[in-house]
């Protein structure tokens, strides 16, 4: 499967979520699975969740899929206390989701 | 326009100056070689009819040299004075024109240029300016207009959107109950929700959250809002509630906009709450201990329409208060961009105060915490006390 990775900055909030959306929604675009690198990432607010949800939905009806890799403990938390315990598909680095996906 | 056939000041002023100079020196050697000779004639003659000495004869002729050159050199200044001025002339009344302009009349008119050098390249690049500047204040003053509209729009909708909500059911009206509800939102409409009523004995109420603020957040709370309520008057089951709502806003979910949410049933004559989790902040018990009430947190409404949302079941103590917030009271931030956070949330919380002083006193310690800072999300709290028949 074609993958492409995309790397998030230290937020995903209401102020840089459109030109994140935007660029995930290139890569799915181009018939790539995304691959978000959330290494450097320590605060995704609703707005940014809601952004990994629409990715994640337009990735499933073009028979892509969005993974996430190296969440942190306070991001980790943050999906947690929201629900979304389980909901995205989370590997700890990118030769490893590289690895399981293939 | 075209300008490229302008001529440089620099050039038309050297040339002209070049052209007085030749003029002076030309004018003022045929004169001097006249009048100069006349007057040299006649001292020559003074020399050899008086005897008058050589050398005071060539002072004399020098003194006359030198007058004549001064008075000429006197027209020349003169006439040089005139050409600068005549050149400088218009620009003296295009800055006084300037000014007016600068001053804000944007509609001065710019005196008629002349010359055909660089000021004339300047009073045509500042009518340009003028113009432009005219456009802009007109965008500028169309853009206020309609700002103010859409701000008075804003006020009328936070009005409909507040008295949506339940503000308190006294215990007067029921003795088994005290609830106060309490909703700041952080710009004119908000994302938060709550609601509460009681029927057949039992009290119905949920506490929400829809991601994002303002105008968007807003109209998706006004339908979960009615949807609750429509659903809830006539379905019993905790679960079929949240899973019929979570439904119906999956439905024509094309934003993907998803709502955290805490729905509850409190049967009066037992205390037995039934309650669900879907990703919101778990709600705090106060009795005699602070506990948050235990539960597994599921997905929020709207995220996937086949979620499965688990149950809880809790018996309420006898006068214990159930305090709900959503995420505007934890996150309120202060200047030194510190949040207001858990600890400080459950050292507000008294075990012996009403629903509605209790939650004054939770807004005024947010108040003085965030101090001078401006709110940054809705703020929203409800708290129901249960008193057992």
């Amino acid at each position: 499967m074609n993958t492409e990775i995309y790397k998030l900055g230290e937020e995903l909030d209401s102020f840089n979520y459109q030109e994140v959306q935007d660029g995930i929604l290139a890569i799915l675009e181009k018939g790539c699975s995304a691959v978000l690198d959330m290494t450097a990432c320590n605060y995704v607010s609703s707005t940014g969740l809601r952004v990994l949800l629409y990715t994640k939905k337009m990735a499933a009806s073009k028979g892509l899929k969005l993974y996430l890799v190296g969440v942190s403990a306070e991001v980790k938390d943050i999906m947690d206390v929201t629900g979304f315990d389980g909901f995205f598909d989370t590997f700890d680095t990118v030769e490893e989701c590289l690895q399981q996906i293939q | 326009m075209k300008l490229s056939h302008l001529l440089s000041i620099r050039h038309s002023l050297a040339s002209r100056i070049s052209m007085w100079v030749v003029l002076y020196v030309v004018v003022t050697l045929f004169i001097s070689a006249y009048v100069g000779n006349y007057f040299v004639l006649k001292i020559v003659r003074e020399i050899e009819e008086n005897g008058i000495l050589y050398t005071i004869g060539v002072q004399r002729v020098s003194l006359v040299l030198t007058v004549l050159f001064s008075m000429t050199l006197v027209v020349l200044t003169y006439f040089l004075r005139r050409i600068i001025h005549r050149l400088i002339a218009p620009l003296t009344t295009f800055t006084q024109a300037v000014d007016e302009v600068a001053h804000g009349n944007l509609q001065a008119k710019l005196p008629e240029m002349h010359s055909k050098d660089e000021i004339q390249r300047l009073h045509h690049s500042f009518s340009t300016m003028q113009r432009s500047l005219a456009r802009q204040m007109e965008e500028l003053k169309q853009v206020n207009e309609a700002k103010g509209r859409m701000e008075g729009e804003l006020k009328v909708a936070r009005e409909i959107q507040l008295s949506m909500l339940p503000k308190t059911y006294s215990s007067a009206a029921d003795s088994r109950l005290d609830i106060y509800g309490s909703l700041t939102p952080a710009r004119e409409v908000g994302g938060d929700l709550y609601d509460f009523f009681v029927r057949d004995g039992k009290l119905f109420f949920c506490i929400g959250d829809v991601s994002g603020k303002g105008v968007p957040s807003a109209l998706v709370m006004a339908t979960t809002l009615s949807q609750f309520r429509i659903v809830a008057s006539h379905m019993d089951d905790v679960k079929n509630i949240v899973t019929y709502i979570n439904r119906i806003t999956c439905e024509g979910n094309e934003t993907y906009m998803f709502v955290t949410f805490f729905v509850g049933m409190l049967d009066l004559s037992t205390g037995k709450l039934h309650y669900c989790d879907a990703g919101h902040n778990k709600p705090f018990i106060v009795s005699d201990s602070i506990t948050e009430l235990p539960a597994k947190t599921c997905l929020p409404l709207g995220v996937s329409d086949d979620t499965t949302y688990l149950i809880h079941e809790y018996d309420m103590p006898d006068s214990a208060m159930l305090f709900l917030y959503t995420d505007g009271l934890t996150e309120a931030m202060n200047g030194q961009h510190e949040l207001f956070g858990r600890q400080r949330l459950t050292d507000n919380l008294k075990a012996d105060v009403s629903c509605d002083t209790q939650i004054e006193q939770m807004t005024q310690a947010v108040h003085e915490f965030v101090g001078e800072a401006s709110q940054s999300d809705d703020l929203t709290m409800l708290a129901i006390r249960y008193i057992k028949p």
